[in-house]
């Protein structure tokens, strides 16, 4: 609701009309207001006021006019034509029937009446309040000027040239000073003379004293009534008119207040909206706006003195309210432009100063693009030379331009840190980390941006990789799923077969190999999966404490036939006490049974096979060793690879991922295995970090 | 006589299943998808069913799922899957018992014959006879100190009864080597705990099905050994 009034276009132009209105009849009532305050509300009446001061002296001024005349007719016995018209139009100016303002000139020496226009009336009792005054007029009291001095080299001392009243020169030494002395001039003891013009001779002065004031009440028509005429009629309007200049004023504010808050939003609009004049250069607006106020208020000027001379005619009202208006207009359109400008945070970047400083900046910068690195840096130090040079002319910039340049420097090194430690982050394995480039130095920025694509092309690659892993493990188990169907077809005819009497033993020996192939390759596909599932991670671990002597134990309950069958004999040594291992137990049973079903199958019949569990320093290690029925020959680490097995004929039964799958679910578990050949011995250890016992064997 | 309904949509796996249970003196039933299976079921009296689970249409899954809303025929799954979470799902879904395949054709039949014993003759429940334990198939009434499995009595050695005696009084509870041994050796265990491991293991082979792949008498890696609760 609140924006909808402030957005409205209608009820914002009539803001505006009424806002240049308010403005203008505010500025006229709150000036008026002011310039009669003093006069009317300070003043006790009109015999107070400043008009009544001002009527004063100007009469005071035609007095001392009239005095300086009479003294000089006195003077000279008569005046100048001109001088006899002014003094006689003074003495009407000042005639009793044509103002009420009294005056009488005395001689302040006798206290002798010179002229006046009290007719016979006591000043006191004729005026309001008395006001004095002195005057002084002097005669020829430029005229020793005419005297002049000389230097006698001789006797080394000015020599006096008086020039009398004839005419005649007469020379002075200071050896006669009397006729000097007539004249105002005495020798000061040493080489010249002083003047003093009090006791020259040629001078006259006289000194009147006035005495005035103004009649109350007035008996004729003259300013001093006019004057008292508009002032009671100010007194009488002047709270109003203030009134007036308040109200106006305050309207003024508020109508501004609403002109900013809607300034720049428009109905349906999100945001600030410029408009054309908002798009003009602020400096060249402000330029723009400085002339047309000169030229309104030149204009105003001649009005206002106009209007202060005379009387307000219509054709005087109408110009100052023009004027008036159109400065409130300048005013007002500046103020809201700057408002809508500060809005849309473009008062600093909408100025031509800053257009032309960018124009330069991006030159300077496609200029030297194209210098190479070293070149520009030699570029930044001569001009930081040259800042340099310039500040030390005016000493004092001399911190604030070093200060800037060492903050410049700091802001270099950060964005550089900020550069390295991305450098860390995706070489640290977080390919992902992404340099925050804003507001970086352009070599930087470069650097800092083909860094983050590095990053991208790696963890693009790292999550190809990823897929790729994915897939193959799950194409391994659909190729092993899709296997078991036929594969069950097979196992369950060759076993019918097995079971139908075949008399021909070739054929029962063919049988006993497509049977023992077939289970061969029921093993393979299990193998296959789980290989494919632990090397990916895709299987589950469900950690739990548990005992590795009581798990090798179990291991070897369920090998024990086996093994006495292939006339094994395991031995184990383990800790009297439980070693206990934080891993799921059915992984690593399946690490022990492929390590023992190896045993099985590889080792040399008739030996024994070295089971030991060890707690060595945090890790409960089991090493199972044994004696291969073939020779070795292929490197440990080469027999963890799947399919590898440790004899080339590939003839025995096994997959050969048995140690693949090993190796893969006991780092899954965040163990570790190691296998080891010397010679026939074969040695596989499983390691994974001791934990604590539990305190209650649950049960 | 007891009727078998075969499904698998493979005809020679269902070809060589029939031979096997033919032999063995069952009738047989077959169907090549789940929708068939649901219609013999209707049509015929069925005592088992076995049931592959990847088929087209209807899967095994969602065909038990709808064999179980009215019936409590024993249905055993076939499935090439052999993740835990697929058999678990399986059992969940109503089947009794689950083969993977490639399958030991033997064992097959040992698991259909315990699941017909416990669907007929046992009818699901044992007599409440106080001095009998038992648990799923397994019926051991110490008075007559004998054993029997989904209905065929098993002969053990003392220390094999001993050992599934303690393992039946407490369902679910795991034993460790030594205190199995320290309980029927009537000794203390001085780390001959192999005999333990080894004894569990015979046990195992006379009462599971597949011993690798217990059913009661479940091994705890690490931590010992339990009978599973059923």
């Amino acid at each position: 609701m609140k924006k909808q009034l402030r957005t409205n276009p209608v009820l914002k132009a009539v803001a505006v009309i009424l806002l240049l209105v308010l403005a203008a009849g505010g500025f006229w009532a709150s000036l008026f207001t002011l310039y009669k305050w003093d006069d009317i509300w300070t003043g006790a009446g009109y015999y107070d006021s400043n008009n009544y001061y001002a009527n004063l002296y100007n009469r005071l001024g035609q007095v001392q006019e009239l005095a300086r005349l009479t003294q000089e007719k006195a003077w000279d016995g008569g005046l100048s034509y001109l001088d006899q018209q002014r003094l006689e139009n003074l003495k009407e100016m000042l005639a009793p029937e044509k103002t009420n303002f009294r005056f009488q000139l005395l001689d302040n020496a006798t206290g002798e009446l010179v002229y006046g226009n009290l007719k016979g009336w006591p000043m006191g009792e004729s005026v309001y309040r008395v006001h004095t005054d002195a005057m002084g007029f002097t005669r020829n009291g430029g005229e020793r000027r005419e005297d002049y001095m000389s230097w006698d080299g001789e006797q080394e001392y000015y020599l006096l040239h008086l020039v009398l009243p004839d005419g005649s020169t007469k020379v002075c030494t200071p050896e006669e000073t009397q006729l000097a002395a007539q004249y105002g001039w005495f020798f000061d003891g040493g080489y010249s003379w002083e003047y003093d013009s009090s006791r020259d001779s040629r001078v006259v002065s006289v000194e009147f004293a006035v005495e005035y004031g103004v009649t109350n009440p007035t008996t004729v028509e003259d300013e001093f009534t006019q004057g008292a005429q508009e002032y009671l009629e100010y007194a009488q309007y002047l709270p109003a008119i203030a009134l007036l200049a308040l109200v106006l004023d305050a309207a003024a504010v508020l109508l501004f207040v609403f002109l900013c808050l809607g300034a720049g939003r428009r109905r349906e609009r999100e945001g600030v909206v410029l408009n054309g004049f908002d798009r003009i250069p602020l400096d060249a607006l402000a330029i723009l706006e400085f002339f047309a106020l000169a030229l309104l208020l030149n204009a105003g000027d001649s009005m206002a003195w106009a209007f202060n001379t005379m009387s307000l005619t219509p054709d005087l009202a109408a110009g100052l309210s023009v004027i008036s208006l159109g400065i409130a207009g300048c005013v007002e359109a500046f103020l809201l432009t700057l408002v809508v400008r500060i809005k849309a945070g473009t008062v600093g970047s909408n100025t031509l100063v800053w257009m032309l400083c960018k124009v330069i900046y991006k030159g300077c910068r496609r200029i030297s693009a194209s210098w190479p690195l070293t070149g520009r840096m030699v570029g930044w130090f001569l001009l930081y030379l040259l800042g340099t040079f310039l500040t030390a002319l005016t000493v004092f910039l001399i911190p604030v331009y070093q200060g800037v340049v060492l903050w410049l420097l700091c802001r270099w090194t950060i964005q550089w840190k900020r550069v390295r430690t991305g450098t860390e982050q995706i070489t640290g394995g977080n390919p992902e980390y992404k340099i925050d480039t804003e507001k970086m130095y352009r070599d930087l920025k470069i650097h800092a941006e083909q860094l983050n694509n590095l990053g991208s092309a790696i963890s693009t690659a790292v999550d190809e990789r990823m897929k790729s892993e994915r897939f193959k493990a799950e194409l391994i188990t659909n190729v092993s799923h899709d296997l078991k169907t036929p594969l069950t077809s097979i196992i369950n005819y060759v076993d019918l077969l097995k079971k139908e009497e075949i008399s021909d033993p070739k054929a029962a020996e063919y049988i006993e190999v497509l049977d023992r192939k077939s289970q061969r390759l029921k093993k393979l596909t299990e193998d296959l999966v789980e290989a494919s599932k632990a090397s990916t991670g895709s299987l589950s671990v469900n950690r739990e404490r548990l005992g590795v002597v009581q798990l090798v134990q179990q291991a070897l309950g369920e090998f024990e036939e086996k093994f006495a069958r292939s006339c094994l004999t395991p031995v184990l040594t383990a800790p009297a006490e439980e070693a206990y291992v934080e891993a799921d137990g059915r992984h690593l049973w399946r690490i022990i049974d492929n390590l023992l079903s190896n045993c099985n199958k590889y080792a040399l019949e008739g030996t024994r096979i070295y089971l030991d569990v060890i707690k060595w320093e945090g890790q409960v290690t089991l090493s199972v060793k044994n004696i291969s029925r073939q020779q070795l020959n292929i490197p440990a680490e080469q027999l963890m690879e799947r399919f590898v097995r440790g004899e080339e004929s590939r003839s025995t039964e096994g997959s050969g991922l048995g140690l693949s799958i090993a190796r893969s679910l006991a780092e899954l578990q965040g163990g570790t295995f190691r296998l080891d050949v010397d010679g026939d011995l074969f040695k596989a250890a499983v390691s994974f970090p001791e934990s604590e016992a539990p305190t209650q064997i649950e049960a | 006589m007891y009727n078998i309904l075969i499904c698998d949509d493979d005809k020679d796996i269902v070809a060589a299943l029939e031979i096997y249970l033919t032999s063995e003196g069952y009738r047989t039933l077959k169907a090549y998808d789940g929708l068939e299976a649901l219609r013999l079921a209707e049509e015929h009296p069925v005592d088992l069913i076995l049931m592959d689970i990847m088929m087209p249409g209807l899967d095994g899954i969602r065909t038990t799922a709808k064999l179980r809303e009215s019936r409590n025929v024993p249905i055993i799954l076939l499935t090439a899957k052999s993740e835990d979470s697929d058999k678990v799902l399986g059992l969940n879904i109503g089947a009794d018992d689950y083969v993977t395949k490639p399958f030991n054709p033997i064992e097959l039949i040992a698991r259909v014959k315990s699941q017909l014993r416990r669907y007929t003759t046992l009818g699901g429940r044992p007599g409440a006879d106080s001095a009998a334990l038992t648990n799923g198939g397994i019926v051991l009434d110490d008075t007559a100190k004998s054993v029997s499995v989904d209905g065929e009595a098993v002969s053990l050695t003392p220390l094999e009864y001993n050992i599934l005696l303690l393992l039946m009084k407490h369902p679910g509870r795991v034993f460790s080597t030594s205190q199995i041994y320290e309980q029927v050796w009537n000794d203390p265990s001085l780390g001959s705990e192999n005999t333990v491991a080894v004894h569990i293991r015979h046990l195992r082979e006379k009462i599971e099905i597949d011993p690798a792949n217990p059913r009661y008498i479940k091994v705890v890696w690490g931590l010992g050994y339990k009978m599973e609760k059923i």
